[in-house]
């Protein structure tokens, strides 16, 4: 599985999508990268988006793999100050980590989960305590007015761990299904080299 | 043992209160005496309806009776103990005067709304959510809010089925079919009810025909505003019209609307026609009553005996929805009596100062509004009833102070019915279809915003600017 490394950029936004966009089809669109706001790696705070309207730019995390990353680490060390971006770090992603949990109370959507998040996890994804557990109640069969009570409960909650893709393709899957929380991301990194 | 206890000083308590009961007027007398503190079981009872399904669910569902009867004991047993005869009587008067047509109206409105069954599929889009929700605005004021949020909350679930984004969807449907759509009758919100049993004119609600109007017109304005919004981010294939032809709506069990035509003409006949009074226990009942409740029992065993249980079993329809507004409601009828008696003694009852706190029509739509929000609207309605009456007619007998609040300061009446309706909207707390309805969405799959998600999200920004505009509008 390839690398994957994480790159600071300061700029505007727009600016940071345009070029990263741009490199992305310079290599064929064979490789395409994740923006750390898409992940809610970054929280859009107010100060942040005045900074962008005052079009001093501010950081922004851009992921991708090993060969799109060190082309777009180059090329912002080269070009990047003609649009107003300018390149901060170079990381490399060792492990990604996200948490989960869950509670429904149909039987579907259980399942669902079950073969949709919990079931094939992608190459190198590790379940960390994931627990699973059902509790079902024959009395709360009934529509209660003033007891609500489900008669189907499924609890389940854990985190996933492994290379960085895997745990965006199972944090893409987690937004998917109704019920289901999941928090941002953890990432271990280690500095990369900068190239000159 | 502890609870003996409990009880023990309680009646203790009580007798020092009862020594000071002169003689006369039983429940006039009793207003005046009781103290403030008697009104604790009843604040008790409807904060632990309010607070034990969102802090321990599993434990409410299981003891709630107990719950109830605990509540209702506290209150009965020093009660009766300390002020004998009166107190019994105005137990005893409660009962028949108010629970047990109470009871027999919901249970009759449950029985035959769970007889018919609206079945087929339509398509989710803006048009089709809100055309449901204004039918069964329109339809909760002559089946009641919960007959119609039971009959129409599964066909708006299958025709949202496909649709990624849909709480807001039920969020509304909340609003106006279990809410404010019941403004309309006395069968519509069980406070109205409560108000015709106590001598509000059956015909009077319909003059809460603007407000109404003006209110649920807004929010389903809101509704189809924000519908679109989210309807123009679902995936194409949804929006697209479907290519397997939708399942045409039909109604089944339609017979029963013949029964509800029964139970609307019963309950106005027993508004106007007054053939004179029996005794029962002691009690003085009108006959009309009795005979509009006996007619409402045969109407609700003609449902039962012509619907097939299969219709009743595709509705969700059981019994228990019915077993606990009978509980949950012997214990606020029991611990209710102290407080209508203390508000109804006006300035002169323990609960002066409260009264004197609001005056004008404004104040009382949002004072019933806002407690409606976090209690039971039946019991607030009610209290803010007698609050009026005390406050305006102190010491008059109930009926001839409710027919002059009609007849002389309308919008008092209007105030509190409005704020009684309108506002149990305001949270899942604030009328019992509410939680019904989320439960029924959330095994439907569908995520519901959180206690407070639902206030912060959808009360606060969508109805409060409307209830404000409409307390200027009509009690400006």
């Amino acid at each position: 599985m390839s690398v994957w490394y994480e790159i600071t950029v300061t700029g505007i936004e727009s600016a940071v999508r345009g070029f990263v966009a741009a490199r992305e089809a310079g290599l064929g669109g064979r490789e395409m990268a994740v923006f750390g706001r898409d992940l809610d790696l970054e929280e859009a705070r107010f100060s942040q988006r005045v900074r962008e309207l005052l079009s001093r730019g501010s950081h922004h995390l851009v992921f991708a793999p090993a060969e799109l990353a060190l082309d777009l680490a180059a090329a912002l060390r080269r070009r990047g100050g003609d649009a107003g971006l300018e390149l901060d770090g170079l990381s490399e992603v060792v492990r990604a980590r996200v948490r989960f949990s869950a509670v429904v109370f149909s039987r579907e959507l259980a399942g669902r989960i079950r073969t949709e998040l919990l079931a094939g996890l992608p190459p190198g994804v590790e379940g960390e305590d994931v627990q699973e557990r059902e509790e079902q109640d024959p009395e709360a069969r009934e529509a209660e007015l003033y007891t609500p009570e489900h008669e189907y409960v499924y609890r389940a909650s854990g985190a996933f761990s492994g290379p960085f893709p895997g745990v965006i393709e199972l944090r893409r899957r987690a937004s998917e299904l109704p019920f289901v929380k999941i928090r941002a991301i953890e990432l271990e990194t280690r500095p990369a080299p900068l190239p000159v | 043992m502890r609870v003996l206890a409990g009880l023990a000083s309680a009646a203790a308590a009580f007798t020092a209160a009862g020594a000071a009961e002169a003689a006369g007027s039983a429940g006039e007398v009793l207003g005046r005496t009781l103290p403030a503190w008697s009104a604790l079981p009843f604040v008790g009872i409807l904060l632990s309806i309010a607070l034990f399904p969102l802090l321990a669910p599993r434990f409410w569902h299981h003891h709630y009776p107990k719950v109830a009867a605990a509540w209702g004991l506290a209150l009965v047993v020093p009660f009766v103990a300390s002020y004998g005869r009166a107190a019994a009587a105005e137990m005893l008067h409660i009962a028949l005067l108010d629970y047990v047509p109470f009871i027999i109206l919901i249970g009759t409105l449950f029985v035959i709304g769970g007889g018919i069954l609206v079945r087929g599929t339509l398509r989710g889009s803006p048009w089709v959510n809100a055309a449901i929700m204004a039918t069964g605005a329109a339809l909760a004021s002559w089946i009641g809010t919960t007959g119609a949020a039971v009959l129409l909350i599964r066909p708006l679930l299958r025709a949202n089925r496909q649709r990624r984004r849909k709480a807001h969807t039920i969020v509304f449907f909340i609003f106006l079919v279990a809410n404010i759509g019941g403004v309309l009758t006395p069968l519509g919100d069980p406070p109205l009810f409560l108000g015709f049993l106590h001598g509000v004119p059956f015909f009077w609600s319909l003059t809460l025909w603007r407000e109404l109007l003006l209110v649920a017109g807004l929010v389903l304005a809101a509704y189809v505003v924000l519908d679109v919004y989210h309807w123009k981010r679902e995936d194409a294939a949804v929006r697209a019209p479907s290519q397997v032809p939708h399942e045409p709506l039909r109604v089944e069990g339609w017979h029963n609307f013949i029964f509800l035509g029964g139970v609307l003409a019963a309950v106005v006949v027993s508004g106007v026609w007054h053939p004179g009074a029996v005794s029962v226990l002691g009690v003085s009942l009108q006959a009309q009553n009795l005979l509009r409740d006996a007619v409402l029992v045969l109407l609700a065993a003609g449902s039962l005996a012509t619907t097939s249980r299969h219709t009743r079993q595709e509705n969700g329809y059981t019994w228990g929805p019915v077993r606990e507004v009978a509980i949950l409601f012997a214990g606020i009828f029991a611990t209710i009596v102290p407080v209508l008696l203390v508000l109804r003694a006006g300035e002169h009852g323990a609960l002066g100062p409260l009264i004197h706190g609001v005056k004008t029509p404004a104040q009382f739509f949002w004072g019933t509004g806002l407690l409606s929000s976090f209690l039971d609207n039946a019991p607030t309605y009610l209290t803010f009833l007698s609050t009026t009456v005390g406050r305006i007619y102190p010491g008059m007998p109930e009926r001839e102070a409710i027919l002059r609040l009609v007849a002389e300061n309308h919008a008092y009446l209007q105030a509190i019915a409005t704020g009684a309706v309108f506002m149990g909207a305001n949270t899942y707390i604030g009328n019992a279809p509410n939680f019904m309805v989320k439960s029924i969405a959330e095994e439907a799959g569908i995520e519901m915003p959180s206690f407070f998600g639902y206030i912060f999200r959808y009360a606060l920004p969508f109805l409060v600017p409307i209830f404000l505009l409409a307390t200027w509008v009509f009690f400006g």
